[in-house]
């Protein structure tokens, strides 16, 4: 049970809140800056939604996916090929396609990080962070159902 | 289609609302298939 907690935290948990954690740091340091207009500039630039604003939730959704597929090999290597097989192709095949997109998307297309932050409006003004959330997760379901099916 | 697309990224240009469209498409049909996965893994097919 403990290792079952470990694995989630380790793979799922941690690839997403140690960035947050890293923008964590980057604000307190930036409450520093003795300069008013320099430390507004400074925190204007460190907000949570730079993380993701781009897609950058792709990458991981991609190795999510492989990763999915690594343990599935395991999996049948143990408990041979299961009936929901072809499911599990046309799930990698669109959530790699879907992920790979955006995630590029957002690396060709910056989206300009806008002052005031909505979340009616985040699908309109982040859509490359708005869609790789929501495929991200699902990959990170995929993964977990192999990964423990593998077990 | 072109409309949904472009209601859905009013900020694209062309034809690459079309792509992003074919995207959210494929990743709509990745979810699903990947939920009944769970579901099957779960109900231990």
């Amino acid at each position: 049970m403990l290792e079952d907690i470990m694995w989630l935290f380790i793979n799922l948990v941690l690839p997403v809140t140690a960035p947050i954690l890293g923008m964590w740091l980057e604000i307190v340091s930036a409450r520093n800056i003795r300069d008013d207009a320099e430390r507004l500039e400074a925190l204007r630039r460190r907000r949570i939604v730079m993380l993701f604003k781009d897609g950058q939730l792709g990458w991981v959704g991609l190795l999510m996916c492989f990763a999915a597929v690594s343990d599935m090999l395991d999996g049948i290597r143990k408990h041979g090929l299961p009936v929901w097989a072809p499911l599990v192709v046309v799930a990698l095949l669109g959530l790699v396609y879907t992920s790979g997109y955006f995630a590029t998307k957002g690396a060709v297309d910056t989206a300009e990080a806008l002052d005031d932050f909505a979340w009616r409006r985040f699908p309109e003004d982040y859509p490359s962070a708005f869609y790789t959330i929501i495929f991200t997760l699902i990959s990170a379901v995929l993964f977990a159902g192999t990964h423990f099916w593998a077990k | 289609m072109t409309t949904i697309a472009h209601r859905l990224f009013p900020r694209a240009h062309g034809k690459e609302a079309i792509v992003a469209l074919s995207a959210v498409i494929a990743g709509g049909i990745g979810s699903v298939a990947a939920l009944a996965t769970v579901v099957l893994i779960i109900l231990g097919h």
